[in-house]
């Protein structure tokens, strides 16, 4: 097991390597320039000559690139060419936010979804798996910027519920808005996931009651719910826990949407204006991070397996 | 109840509005600037919130647009047009507490007319060109020589980027929380949130301003904003309103719509260096096969005013020239006949729309359905962001035909550098331009000035579409929110809340 998540770490790290390289490379590829982009169009060219020596982008990309390489290495993700400030500190300011969102929406999904799709396998083809599966149908299809509006306007502008509509002006400093601002994308983005979920749960659950060892175990008499619960469950569980782990991932960088709508300073947000500014760092940085969520998440799925699924061995 | 309340009104009209002190705004801004100092970043929406609420310079300009004194209270031009004299206001300070000097306006114009950009860290010296020197004979004078007579100048004075700091104030530190003189002070950038103002106790007029707390919060998204303000965690959208949201809250008691004009022209530039549109005839059919007042009523419900010229009319010395080259297929389609293309070879051409602004979006794509509705014209749309169109439209000028909108004022003399995007390069509108430049007095600077927008109408140079609508709206608690959009700052110093 040990020799194995090495293994899996070494990859991990030429992973890493792989996807801020290939972010330099998509980058520079595209048309664009960071010092026009912060001096705006009035600026004339004598002026965006001038801030780029003072952000050393006039070096050759390569050495750019190697600086920046150089300083990963060095625990160091460099500066921000838009905010000129230190790149770890403003993603860890943005993973604060983000990171909380996605795992209460995650916990809510399942929290939803688990329950409502066993119900909706067990009664295969009744009302109540029609009303679950139409439910999540509609979950799926609308778009999260429009949920969000109308939750927005359900609970905030009609119920009159004390919820702000985005993140307070004064950030953290006020901790209980901060904290009730993330109320409604985590309600946005919870939901969505939920449909998405349920719909996964049902399935897996009906293909493991068809199996033979379901019908062995109620032939030899056990009740429905210990069929359900000790073996059914616990099979079914293998292809859900997959997906959340990717969901996870998906999630980290797919709140963007919700967070233009709720105005949430997040990693999303925060990657978007890396990529309008043309903050090739930030970007980096920020990609960073979410490969290494990505290569984590995969890595404690796959050690789940094991606790899961004992015929998975990792010697 | 309705009686009551007009009751309630007629007293408290009686009374002479009556302004509290106290209380906070917040205000949606659309963009987050990389910077607050104008001097070394540019940016609309940098002005809209440190021009006249935290930096202030000699003069400025209102929100009808008209230049009037802020740190000088008078000034004084010489006969020749080379000598300003402003008389600084007395007993001001900065937000640090230093006094506001003569030696920080000479030490700021220095820092602006300095060629070297890379050691003033200051944007566009050539701006300041004409300045021969800045001197201060007096401690409540200063005295401004230029080199040849420029009628722009007092303009140029009340831009954002003629802003005034304290001279020892470290520009890194400006460009993060800028110090002025303002009514409010620079208190905290929340990145990514906001930014927030807070009162200036010792700003020199007397009971100014009214209100301890300004917040402008940035929100790009238009049905955010309007979700934000309905649900009260917004008081004001200050510009930029969607037209459809614009109706729907000029319905509803609880809010107020201010609508005008502001200085932002809806161009939709030719490549005027590229074949064909370097053939007059071409760009006046693709002029003539636009129609204006279908656009203003269908891509901006009714808001917005047809313009003819680089101009707005809310700008000084506008020539009314909207029905020049009216709407007109027929003729479009015989100028392009004349020039070679019909419906059996039509002129095929890549239309340039950058993503990021709502209202130039919706009109440009409209104004391409007109353009392939005549026959003669195949013309296709690329979006790409912002950042790009600048890239390849702005800087490269790769570009045929675009569509964005100007928000400078009095930005006509672009014209006159024919390394702008537009590639535009016609003498006779260079020489008016420096004309009116010159010119020794108002009245002849104006004719030099209406001459050059008749000669930009007649050479089709651009579409103007036109002079985009300026849209905001507001809570009904906020009071006394400024009339007009043609100060480059939103100013909140007279604003009040019930």
């Amino acid at each position: 097991m040990l020799a194995y998540s090495v293994r899996r770490l070494g990859f991990a790290l030429v992973t890493l390597w792989l996807a801020s390289s290939l972010v330099f490379a998509a980058l520079l590829l595209i048309p664009g320039n960071p010092a026009q982009a912060i001096l705006g169009i009035e600026a004339t060219p004598e002026d965006v000559a001038a801030l780029e020596a003072r952000l050393g982008l006039d070096k050759p990309p390569l050495e750019r690139y190697l600086s920046w390489l150089s300083g990963v290495l060095r625990g160091d993700l460099g500066l921000s060419i838009r905010y000129e400030q230190p790149i770890a500190a403003l993603i860890l300011n943005r993973l604060g936010i983000t990171l909380p969102i996605v795992l209460v929406s995650l916990f809510l999904a399942v929290l939803i979804a688990v329950p409502l799709g066993v119900l909706a396998a067990r009664r295969a083809g009744s009302w109540v798996d029609l009303a679950v599966s139409m439910g999540s149908l509609v979950g799926v299809v609308l778009p999260s910027f429009w949920v969000g509006l109308m939750f927005i306007y359900l609970f905030v502008v009609w119920l009159r519920l004390p919820l702000p509509t985005s993140f307070p002006v004064e950030g953290w400093e006020n901790p209980g808005r901060a904290l009730a601002s993330l109320v409604l994308p985590v309600l946005t983005v919870g939901l969505a996931s939920a449909a998405f979920l349920v719909r996964l749960v049902r399935g897996s659950v009906l293909e493991v009651l068809s199996q033979d060892y379901v019908r062995t175990a109620r032939a030899k008499g056990l009740s429905e719910r210990s069929v359900l619960y000790k073996h059914a469950l616990r099979n079914a569980a293998l292809p859900v826990a997959t997906v959340l782990g990717l969901e996870f991932a998906n999630l980290l960088i797919a709140t963007v949407v919700v967070e233009t709508v709720f105005g949430i300073p997040g990693l999303g947000s925060l990657s978007l204006t890396a990529i309008s500014a043309r903050d090739y760092p930030l970007l980096q940085g920020v990609v960073l991070v979410i490969a290494a969520f990505i290569v984590l998440t995969n890595l404690v799925v796959d050690l789940l397996y094991a606790l899961l699924d004992p015929r998975v061995s990792y010697e | 109840m309705n009686r009551w309340l007009l009751i309630g009104f007629a007293v408290f009209f009686g009374l002479g509005m009556a302004q509290q002190r106290g209380g906070s705004i917040t205000i949606a801004l659309q963009t987050e600037p990389a910077a607050w100092d104008p001097t070394q970043v540019a940016g609309a929406d940098i002005s809209r919130v440190v021009y006249d609420n935290v930096l202030q310079g000699l003069v400025k300009r209102n929100p009808r647009g008209e230049i009037v004194p802020s740190l000088a209270t008078r000034w004084s031009v010489s006969d020749s047009g080379l000598t300003y004299t402003f008389t600084l206001r007395q007993g001001v300070k900065f937000h640090d507490g230093s006094d506001f000097t003569a030696q920080d306006v000479i030490a700021k114009f220095n820092r602006a007319r300095n060629p070297d950009t890379r050691a003033s860290g200051h944007l566009r010296p050539d701006l300041y060109r004409d300045i021969t020197e800045v001197s201060s004979p007096n401690s409540n004078t200063v005295v401004f020589r230029l080199r040849q007579p420029n009628n722009d100048f007092l303009f140029i004075l009340s831009r954002p980027e003629s802003l005034i700091g304290p001279r020892q104030r470290p520009l890194a530190e400006q460009r993060v929380q800028p110090v002025g003189t303002g009514p409010f002070r620079f208190a905290a950038w929340e990145r990514g949130v906001a930014v927030r103002l807070e009162r200036n106790p010792n700003y020199y007029i007397q009971g100014l301003p009214y209100l301890d707390r300004v917040n402008f919060r940035f929100l790009g998204d238009g049905d955010a904003q309007l979700a934000g303000l309905r649900a009260g965690d917004l008081d004001v959208i200050a510009y930029a309103l969607l037209p459809e949201n614009a109706l729907l809250l000029s319905r509803d008691p609880n809010f107020r719509v201010v609508a005008g004009t502001a200085t932002a022209e809806a161009v939709a530039g030719f490549n005027n260096s590229r074949p064909p549109f370097n053939d007059v005839r071409v760009r006046r059919a693709i002029t003539l096969a636009i129609n204006k007042d279908e656009l203003i009523q269908g891509a901006m419900l009714g808001y917005g005013t047809k313009i003819g010229s680089m101009r707005s009319p809310g700008e000084a010395c506008y020539v009314d020239l909207s029905n020049f080259n009216p709407y007109n297929p027929e003729e479009a389609r015989r100028l392009l006949a004349e020039a070679g293309f019909t419906n059996q070879n039509p002129l095929r051409f890549t239309f340039n729309l950058a993503a990021e602004f709502p209202y130039e979006r919706r009109i440009g794509e409209a104004l391409v359905a007109q353009l392939n509705r005549l026959g003669p014209l195949q013309v296709s749309i690329q979006v790409t962001d912002f950042n790009t169109w600048i890239q390849r439209v702005f800087t490269q000028a790769d570009y045929a035909m675009t569509l964005i909108g100007h928000v400078e004022a009095n930005d006509i003399g672009n014209y006159a550098n024919p390394r702008y995007y537009w590639r535009y390069n016609n003498p006779r509108f260079q020489q008016l331009f420096t004309q009116y430049l010159r010119a020794p007095n108002a009245t002849q600077a104006c004719e030099a000035l209406a001459a050059a927008q008749r000669l930009l109408a007649e050479d089709a140079a651009s579409v103007w579409v036109m002079s985009l609508p300026a849209l905001g709206a507001h809570r009904a608690r906020v009071q006394n929110w400024p009339q007009g959009f043609l100060s480059p700052g939103i100013s909140v110093a007279e604003v009040w809340v019930r």
